[in-house]
Parts: C-alpha cells; sequence; structure tokens
C-alpha cells in the first residue's frame, strides 16, 4: 500500500492540494463577463442557431467555442444558475492538466519527486487564482489542458511515431484553438522541446508551424486591434519591462496584501533575488547536461509572449499558463542541480509560499465574496420578479464591488427584467470606471423614478447583507416634489414612457418599442455633467431597409446632432451623436429627429419611420 | 476498460445536479407590510379583498360582470395628492345587453365624493375616465362606488346586469 502511494502520489496529491488551496474560489458565484455569456443561451432558439453562437467572433474578435461559448451554453442550459457544475468542470480540467504535467515531467526527469513538485508548485501560483475562480476565465485552464495534452501526444509520437499518435496530436492540436488565441504558440513549445531533447526531430513541427500561420492569418481577418486603449498592442522595448513584470508577478505574488504587515518593496526583492537564483540554477544545470530548468523558463517565455504587446492591460491570470513552465523550471532544478545548490532553489520554493502562495488564495477568497454580492442581488430580483411583475425596480445601497462585479452586465436580463436601474440618489455611492463603461444607462433619472414610484408603476429596494429590503413606501415619502416637474434625461421605449414627454410625430406604443413616421420630437431633460452624446438607438425590420438605406438626421435644442445611416448591416442601430453645445441649464430640450424615408404598412395607413427602444443623453 | 469507464464516470459527473425547476427563494426579499392595490384587476387573485360588491364570479380568469351598482377598495397613489389623478375603468358593454343598456351613464364617487359622470354611447370594449382632484385622494385608501343609471336582464336569470368589468385604479391625471 505504501509502496503504492509512493509510486502514484505526483498523481494524487497535487489534486487534492488544488481542492484545498480553491476551496473558495471554487464556490464562487457567477459574476461580470459571466452573464454576457449566460445570456446567449436567449438566442438559442433552435440547433441551427449553434454555429452562429459557437463560431462567430465576439469580444475583442475572439473565438473560443469550447472555454466560453459551449462552455456557458452547456451550463446554463443543463444546470441553470447552478455554478457548481460548471465549477465542477474547471475543477476536472486543471486536475487533468495537472496529471499531465506531472506525466511529463516523469518523462523528462525520471524523478517522481519533479513529477509531483512540479504540479504542486503550479497549484500554489498566483496565476491560477483567477482562472480557478471565475468561470469566464476557463479559457486559461482549457488552453493549458490543450497545450500539455498536445505536447505529450507530440512528444510521444515523435519518440515513436506511428500514424495513430501522428493523427490524435493533431486532431488535440486543431481542437486547442477552440479553448485560446495563445494555444497558436504551441509549434514554439514542441520547437523547444525539440532543441532541448531531440534536435533531429524538429522537421516534425513544421505542420504545426503551417497550422498556426494559418491561424494566425485568419485570426488577424477578424480581430479587433484598437489604436487606443487597453487593449492596444504596442510593439517595443516596453514589452520587456511587461516580461520582467509578469516573471516577478508568478514568482512572488506581484502584491502585498493588506492584512501583511510588510511594506511593498519586499515581494519585488522577493521576485528579484528568486528570479535570479532561479536563472543561474538553470544555467548551471544546462552546463551539466540538464535542461528541464531552461525547458520550464522557455514554456514560461513562450506562453507569455502573446501578451506582452498589451502594455496597458496587466491581468495577473495571464500568468496562468507560463505559471506551469516556472513550477517545472523550479522542480527540474531541484531534482537536476547539483547539490550546493539546493538551498537556492529552496529559497525560491520559499519566495513562493510567503508571497506568491496567499496571493493565489486571496483571489479564491475574494471572488467568492464578490460572487456572494451578486448571488443576494440576482435572488433578489428573482423574488422581485415574481411578487411585482411588469414593474420597474430601483435599487439602493448598491456598492462599487457589486456594480462593476455584475450588475453593470446585467444579470437581470436572464430573469426578462428589462427595467433594473440603480435609484438616481444612490449612484453616488459607486466609483465611476469610464474605461469600463459608461454607467449613464443603469441609472433611472430623477422624473422616471418619481414617476414610476409615485404612480405605483416602480419598486425600490435597499441592498443588505442577505436580502434586498424593499423600501418602496418610504422612498416615495421622501421624494421631492420638483422630481415630477422635470424631463427624463433618457427616454427607454422599453418600458413605460410618458406621453407628455413625447412631442408630435409618434405611433401609439406596442410591446417594448414605438414607431415613428417622417419627423417625430421627444423632449429630454438638458445633458448631465459629462454626457456629451445623443444616444438613438432602436430597430429597423429588414423591409423597410430593402428599398435603400435610410438617412436619420437629428437636431436638439434646434441645432444640428448628427446623423446616421442604417442599412442591411445595422438594422439595430445605436448611434452615439455629439450632444450640441450649450443646452446646459435649460429646463427641457426638445429632440427632433427626421427620416428620409418612410415604409407603408400593407393594408395598414401608417407611414413608418423609426422603431425606437433608446433616446437620451450618454457619457460615450 | 476500467480506465475508460473512470474517464466516463468523471466526465458524467456535473450532471449530477441536473437542472430542476427554480422556484424564487422567498427569503431574498424582505417585503414591506402589504398595503392596497392602486388598481385592481378582476381576474388577480391578489386583488380579491378589494372587490367590495356588485361583481359577479370572475371568469376566464380575466373580468366579472357588474351589477348596477358595484364598488372596490384603492389604495391611493402618493403622486395624486400632488396632482390629482384620472380613475380608470377599463369594461366592456356585452353586446347581448347592449340594446336595452345604451346610452348608459355611469357615475362614480370616491369616498362619497361625486365625480363627473361619464356617458358610453357604444357596445364593445372602452376605457371610462373621470378625473379625480386631489382632495378626494388624501387618504391612505378610498372606496369607489360605480351607479349605471339602467341595468339589463338576460333570459329567466333573475340577476340584474351591467358591465363586463376588467381593471379599475387610479392613472396619471
Amino acid at each position: 500500500m505504501t509502496e503504492r502511494l509512493g509510486r502514484w502520489w505526483p498523481w494524487i496529491v497535487p489534486p487534492v492540494l488544488l481542492l484545498i488551496v480553491y476551496s473558495d474560489g471554487l464556490r464562487g458565484w457567477f459574476q461580470q463577463d459571466d452573464f454576457a455569456w449566460l445570456l446567449q443561451w436567449q438566442l438559442f432558439n433552435s440547433w441551427s442557431d449553434l454555429p452562429g453562437l459557437l463560431f462567430t467572433p465576439q469580444a475583442q474578435g475572439t473565438i473560443r467555442p469550447w472555454s466560453e461559448r459551449a462552455f456557458f451554453l452547456a451550463g446554463y442550459g443543463l444546470f441553470g444558475m447552478d455554478p457548481r457544475p460548471m465549477h465542477a468542470m474547471v475543477a476536472l480540467t486543471q486536475i487533468g492538466s495537472l496529471w499531465l504535467m506531472a506525466s511529463l515531467m516523469l518523462r523528462l526527469t525520471g524523478s517522481r519527486v519533479a513529477a509531483g513538485l512540479a504540479p504542486m508548485l503550479w497549484v500554489i501560483s498566483p496565476g491560477l487564482g483567477t482562472p480557478m475562480s471565475w468561470l469566464s476565465t476557463y479559457n486559461q485552464i482549457l488552453c493549458g489542458f490543450f497545450l500539455l495534452a498536445t505536447l505529450m501526444l507530440f512528444i510521444r509520437d515523435a519518440e515513436r511515431p506511428s500514424l495513430a499518435r501522428t493523427a490524435s496530436a493533431v486532431a488535440v492540436f486543431l481542437l486547442g484553438f477552440g479553448a485560446l488565441e495563445i494555444h497558436i504558440v504551441f509549434p514554439a513549445l514542441a520547437t523547444g522541446w525539440c532543441l532541448l531533447y531531440a534536435p533531429q526531430r524538429w522537421k516534425r513541427t513544421l505542420p504545426y508551424w503551417a497550422v498556426s500561420g494559418l491561424y494566425f492569418v485568419l485570426h488577424q481577418a477578424v480581430a479587433v486591434k484598437p489604436a487606443e486603449g487597453p487593449y492596444a498592442m504596442h510593439w517595443n522595448l516596453d514589452m520587456g519591462t511587461t516580461l520582467v513584470r509578469y516573471f516577478g508577478t508568478a514568482l512572488a505574488g506581484g502584491r502585498i496584501l493588506g492584512p501583511w504587515r510588510l511594506p511593498e518593496w519586499t515581494w519585488v526583492a522577493g521576485a528579484w533575488v528568486a528570479g535570479i537564483v532561479l536563472l543561474a540554477v538553470a544555467g548551471a544545470a544546462w552546463r551539466k547536461g540538464h535542461r528541464t530548468p531552461a525547458f520550464g523558463l522557455m514554456w514560461f517565455a513562450v506562453t507569455i509572449a502573446p501578451v506582452l504587446p498589451l502594455r496597458d492591460h496587466f491581468s495577473p491570470y495571464y500568468v496562468a499558463i507560463p505559471a506551469a513552465g516556472l513550477a517545472m523550471a523550479i522542480a527540474g532544478a531541484l531534482v537536476e542541480g547539483e547539490g550546493r545548490w539546493m538551498p537556492a532553489v529552496a529559497g525560491v520554493v520559499l519566495v513562493q509560499l510567503i508571497f506568491a502562495f496567499p496571493v493565489a488564495r486571496e483571489a479564491g477568497r475574494w471572488h467568492r465574496a464578490r460572487g456572494e454580492k451578486l448571488q443576494v442581488l440576482f435572488e433578489g430580483l428573482e423574488r422581485i420578479a415574481e411578487l411585482h411583475p411588469g414593474k420597474k425596480v430601483l435599487l439602493t445601497g448598491m456598492d462599487t464591488l457589486t456594480y462593476w462585479g455584475g450588475f453593470f452586465d446585467g444579470p437581470h436580463k436572464l430573469l426578462g427584467l428589462n427595467e433594473v436601474f440603480i435609484a438616481p440618489d444612490a449612484a453616488a455611492k459607486i466609483q465611476a470606471y469610464p474605461e469600463l463603461g459608461d454607467m449613464g444607462p443603469t441609472i433611472a433619472s430623477r422624473v422616471e423614478a418619481a414617476r414610476g414610484v409615485l404612480w405605483g408603476r416602480a419598486v425600490v429596494y435597499r441592498i443588505e447583507d442577505r436580502a434586498l429590503r424593499n423600501i418602496t413606501r418610504a422612498y416615495a415619502k421622501a421624494i421631492p416634489g420638483d422630481w415630477l416637474e422635470t424631463r427624463p434625461r433618457m427616454v427607454n421605449f422599453a418600458g413605460e414612457v410618458a406621453e407628455q414627454d413625447l412631442g408630435e410625430g409618434w405611433f401609439p406604443a406596442e410591446e417594448r418599442a414605438r414607431w415613428m413616421g417622417r419627423r417625430a420630437v421627444v423632449y429630454l431633460a438638458a445633458p448631465g455633467e459629462g454626457e456629451r452624446f445623443l444616444r438613438v438607438a432602436g430597430h429597423l425590420p429588414e423591409v423597410c431597409v430593402k428599398g435603400g438605406p435610410v438617412e436619420v438626421r437629428v437636431s436638439a435644442g434646434g441645432r444640428v446632432s448628427g446623423s446616421g445611416t442604417i442599412t442591411m448591416k445595422n438594422l439595430s442601430f445605436d448611434f452615439l451623436l455629439p450632444a450640441p453645445e450649450g443646452l446646459g441649464g435649460r429646463r427641457e430640450v426638445a429632440v427632433e429627429i427626421e427620416v428620409s424615408r418612410t415604409y407603408k404598412e400593407p393594408g395598414g395607413w401608417r407611414e413608418l419611420g423609426l422603431q425606437f427602444g433608446q433616446i437620451g443623453w450618454a457619457q460615450r | 476498460v476500467r480506465r475508460l469507464k473512470f474517464i466516463y464516470l468523471l466526465a458524467l459527473a456535473p450532471l449530477a445536479g441536473c437542472k430542476k425547476y427554480r422556484r424564487p427563494n422567498p427569503s431574498a426579499t424582505i417585503e414591506e407590510p402589504a398595503e392596497l392595490a392602486t388598481m385592481v384587476s378582476m381576474g388577480e387573485p391578489r386583488d380579491e379583498s378589494q372587490i367590495l360588491s356588485g361583481f359577479g364570479q370572475v371568469e376566464s380568469s380575466a373580468w366579472r360582470w357588474t351589477e348596477r351598482k358595484f364598488s372596490v377598495s384603492l389604495g391611493t397613489p402618493l403622486a395624486g395628492r400632488v396632482k390629482g389623478a384620472r380613475l380608470e375603468l377599463k369594461c366592456a358593454v356585452a353586446d347581448v345587453i347592449a340594446a336595452q343598456l345604451l346610452p348608459l351613464t355611469v357615475k362614480a364617487a370616491v369616498n362619497g365624493r361625486a365625480l363627473e359622470a361619464q356617458r358610453l354611447t357604444v357596445a364593445g370594449q372602452q376605457t371610462v375616465l373621470f378625473p379625480v382632484p386631489t382632495e378626494a385622494l388624501g387618504e391612505d385608501a378610498v372606496v369607489v362606488e360605480f351607479e349605471l343609471d339602467k341595468g339589463a336582464r338576460q333570459g329567466e336569470d333573475a340577476r340584474e346586469f351591467g358591465l363586463i368589468a376588467v381593471s379599475i385604479g387610479f392613472i396619471e391625471p
């Protein structure tokens, strides 16, 4: 029994450690981008929708059918709002990766100590903290699995070639592109292995280079390449600084947690010392003919390379896959290095334990705490939808963490609640982050809130620790009378629109929308501070554009704001037009919309212009 | 084979908690004590306690016959105390008794304060609106009474029929 345990411990202990370290993270609830992915389910009406849902490029031109689209579609379809099975999938995938790493290390070093130690060091690395806790970053976990699986199959095929082995390696390699774009670096990893362990076999990597090259070309065709902002690429010397920063973060956590009584520079010093020691030991091992530390460092450099140009988007979870390389390098150095180097390498492990491991564990705790807040919010809204169907919901007591941690992503849309807003006087407690998004559309205007609450069309809830408390009556009694006298800053036609805010040119309301004729007027309040745009959003059925594009001209307060064109490509239009200067301080602003062509309903009398969703001021 | 079985078991493990109908958690919100609705729907069981007199059984979960006189209790909208309101009666004059009823005068009173009477001249669905002054809305709850100037009879049925009522409540002026 003891002997058997001794043989199998590298495959048993690291998974157990994984489950212990991330016991908090693996119990986290849905948050942030998770809701956008869960909302995909509403677009899945028949099996014919599936290819489009899985493979259409989305945010930043990403195509990650397995790790994002299929993962959330299947997760929500099978289990609804229960994240536990999805977390189980994350844990199983990572356990698979730990087993693959153990097998790889055993093959590279012949040592069970290295085979067990490397996965354990990977488990405590700060890079895994977020992917093990936040479901939207499952792409990192799945990509790591595919890279390791492909490499293992490639090595098997390179050592004892056969058609079946080649086919299985290529098949897994191709599937890996569905996890994360970083999978493109696999040929570099395979070449690195060849150069270090089997130089004569490098030609076997050529087909993989060809496939990655083709993927690169295809991805460039669909990828969004912003010139500025966090996702702008900076191909310059800053990449070196970013590399050092990621290297240090993977070794020593990248920050000092609040409760620690250590100055911030200590982790930096620890990272520098650990990094220099590791490079020195790898060099010494190389001179003795041992290649594993160099292989680990090569893995780190190759897998971190794709994110180095993202200078302004430094994310610690990007080191999830590269950290596997550091773990292999350290474990390799321990078993292959000379005895005199052992204390130094043990010091590197100590730095990881002191600085990096707590950061990894804290990431799990933090995500769990954030998820609990969102669960309280979501379950409260679910109950509100049952108790007050059709009513607008106003929320107070929301903190910044809950707002940006998920409310902004619209979890209520999963419940069919489209009118959930922050109460006007409650928004001040939420920190604005313009780079994350415009808070404007999520905040109810005073007049909307007053009309809704005082006429019984809205309910107000305060977010508390464990539940949402209905405070509608108290809120209503505190509403100042002048809130009823103003105009809204945004008219949302999906909800109840007060007739008195509409001027001429509108047809009677339909469900969730309203048609205008050739020209229509809507009255808004003056734009608020920072609201520099006029959002005009809605939809036109295809039949209205068949005769050619529809030009939309918009003026506000008698001054031209701008125009837009609706074609077959933007039937769901969303124009952000510049707000004319000098409107501030006005009691009301008449916004006039005019279209170049109308569509006459067959058998009807209406000359239809546009069908609206929203008209109002916006920050961006 | 044993290894394969193990892999299948692992793959199927998440299915153990397969999706079930999710009932909202009743303790997810803390509600205010119940108050009277400002709008009552004839088919809504929650509003039943506000239907006072002069109505028949609910039909098709949506409407009720009224008698010549009928009444409901309503909560008053908070804004009504500032801006007044309109009393909305969504109803229909049934074709089968339209000849007996039309033209029809509908009187309404809020807490005994008479509102301007309205006259119906056509059969079918309609919305009857009565302007309500702010003074009539000073209380948290009011009794709203309606009276038709005539009723109708159908065949052997001894009952006197009035309108088909769908909902009654206060809306913005």
